[in-house]
């Protein structure tokens, strides 16, 4: 796709021509971390984070939300109210991949999923490479990062002479249009450049961690080995790796009465709860740590990959370094990849 | 003398060859760190570690080996709560072989996304007046000279409990990793009946964290389990320690220091007034 090109002091005027169009989110810090949130403000941004805290998988499926009401009388009331468009500045390509895996899954007929869709399908994604990844992080595992994932309707690239930007969909192009006087087509130094990071970064990246993913799928058949168990001893059983996983999906719902309707919220679940699989009959069918930890890695590594075509795992580093335990999945790459 | 890393491994390797104990739960060196461990063949004692990076308290995980015999490495407020948890009738101290470590205070832990990346004294370390556990079956002195702990500051500001308790996501993180969380089933899990509903309502953070902060008080030690694993760093040291001091004004009651001494809630005196 086409290359762009944007100065560096030229940003702060595309955030705030984009913030009065839309609802422009993006990462900035906030007691002592960063997080995504609602943009008020353009200098509040600063191109020098690393990655939020959380991931932003929140504003397409929050924690909690309402799928729908019932009055008694009146019947039901569908919760899906037109949203306006939203813009998600400065995501990492890890990050935005896993949108695209979670639209994968999510938005594949004939099981579509309204309420995210409804979310989706209105928001510009805009990612900020990473030049220099933090530690955790293995996108080049599965090709999430470090430059470029896939997912993105922007790729903004920060290089000494400002950014450049890559438009990868109809819609980023769109923006471009948008905004044509803030972008100019980038010239031969600025992409000489560009390739040469993208080269940098990733024999940075490879040098750590060298992993054939396609030989993951056989995770699967080694189910309930040593491995598990050993790191069962460790799990804590909080649901910290789900929340904070940037494509975790599943989900749970919630019937009660409020005021005069029945209600439904949908919400996070866990598979590593072990309340998740516990049946009315009180028939679990994954009793011990181990099965669900298990149950978790091979979801991610073997089992999305052979139905969606996607893996389960970006590769952000976020349940790596978040794990009260230290459980790391760099370890199952390692020993089955 | 040698280090304390080393005098650990080696007492963790008699004591496996003398079967004195089935397993050691210490500390390991991860990749992102350090983490727990459980030993049980002396060859593997060689794995052990002693750093300011052992911060999660061990304690929570004797509740999984009831009927083993183990051997545990203790910091100061560890060793508090297992003091504790003996008065709770949770642990059987015969069992346990208590190997505690002087300890310098511990480091914050550096997460994903934090915008400093400097190594800092834990909060919570600040406070503690109990380096070394009050029980113990092996004491290892430390070597290291105290973490530099910064000028006390300013205690008095006043957090906004409410805008903190909102980002709190409900992992239960702080729940498990606590030595005094050994309840079967969470008052807040349990749906029969449903104290709370299962999903997150802003609302209801606040109840959760009162209750926990309820049945914490008077019996956190302070170990910090809770706050150095929440992943939107509520500094929930600060509230139980503030529940601790009301307690010791109130009842002259300090967790965990003082084997013989009953717990408040658990003695009823005549003519007593709540």
């Amino acid at each position: 796709m086409k290359m762009f090109s944007i100065r560096e002091e030229n940003l702060k005027v595309f955030l705030r021509e984009l913030s009065l169009k839309h609802v422009l989110i993006a990462p900035f810090k906030r007691d002592g971390y960063f997080e995504f949130d609602v943009l008020r403000n353009p200098d509040d941004f600063n191109v020098n984070y690393t990655n939020t805290r959380l991931s932003p998988k929140r504003f397409f499926m929050p924690q909690r939300q309402l799928v729908f009401k019932h009055y008694p009388r009146k019947g039901f009331t569908e919760e899906l109210k037109e949203n306006s468009s939203v813009v998600l500045f400065g995501i990492r390509p890890c990050d935005a991949s896993a949108l695209s895996v979670l639209d994968n899954v999510l938005l594949n007929p004939p099981h579509k999923d309204a309420l995210y869709e409804n979310r989706r399908k209105n928001a510009i994604v805009v990612s900020l490479s990473c030049t220099k990844p933090m530690t955790e992080c293995f996108c080049n595992v599965f090709e999430t990062g470090p430059i470029r994932g896939t997912g993105e309707d922007l790729t903004f690239t920060h290089t000494s002479k400002g950014f450049v930007v890559e438009a990868r969909t109809q819609k980023g192009i769109a923006v471009i249009g948008e905004f044509g006087e803030l972008f100019r087509e980038a010239d031969g130094e600025m992409l000489n450049e560009y390739n040469k990071l993208i080269r940098e970064v990733l024999d940075e990246m490879g040098s750590r961690l060298k992993v054939d993913k396609t030989r993951l799928i056989g995770i699967e058949k080694e189910a309930g080995e040593e491995f598990f168990q050993l790191n069962a001893q460790r799990c804590i059983e909080c649901s910290l790796c789900s929340f904070a996983c940037p494509l975790c999906y599943c989900f749970e719902t919630e019937d009660y009465w409020e005021k005069d309707s029945y209600v439904r919220f949908r919400g996070w679940d866990t598979c590593i709860s072990p309340l998740f699989t516990k049946m009315a009959s009180g028939l679990d069918p994954r009793v011990t740590k181990a099965d669900r930890l298990c149950h978790r890695f091979c979801h991610k590594l073997s089992r999305i990959p052979l139905t969606f075509n996607a893996y389960g795992c970006v590769g952000c580093g976020r349940c790596v370094s978040l794990c009260p335990a230290g459980i790391d999945i760099r370890e199952v790459l390692r020993k089955w990849g | 003398m040698s280090s304390p890393e080393t005098e650990l491994r080696r007492l963790a390797r008699s004591l496996l060859e003398k079967k004195a104990v089935d397993l050691v739960i210490g500390y390991e060196k991860s990749e992102a760190g350090v983490r727990p461990c459980f030993i049980s063949e002396p060859n593997e004692a060689e794995r052990l570690v002693w750093n300011p990076d052992c911060r999660l308290s061990l304690v929570r995980y004797l509740r999984g080996f009831k009927e083993k015999r183990v051997g545990i490495i203790v910091k100061g407020c560890d060793g508090r709560a297992i003091v504790e948890l003996i008065k709770e009738n949770q642990l059987d101290r015969r069992s346990t072989f208590i190997i505690a470590v002087e300890c310098n205070g511990v480091y914050k832990p550096v997460k994903y996304g934090s915008s400093k990346l400097g190594r800092q004294i834990a909060e919570y370390c600040e406070k503690c007046e109990v380096r070394i556990s009050p029980i113990r079956d092996h004491l290892i002195k430390s070597d290291v000279k105290a973490l530099e702990r910064p000028s006390p500051k300013n205690d008095g500001e006043p957090l906004d409990w409410l805008s903190l308790f909102r980002k709190c996501l409900r992992c239960m993180a702080c729940v498990r990793s606590c030595p005094f969380c050994y309840c079967t089933e969470c008052s807040i899990e349990g749906f029969k009946p449903a104290l709370v509903h299962k999903l997150v309502d802003p609302v209801e953070l606040f109840t959760f964290h009162l209750t926990r902060a309820l049945h914490m008080a008077g019996r956190c030690v302070e170990c910090g389990a809770c706050e150095s694993s929440c992943p939107v760093e509520i500094p929930l040291t600060r509230l139980y320690h503030e529940l601790n001091e009301w307690f010791r004004e109130k009842y002259g009651y300090v967790p965990g220091v003082n084997l013989e001494q009953a717990p408040p809630p658990l003695v009823f005196k005549e003519g007593e007034k709540p």
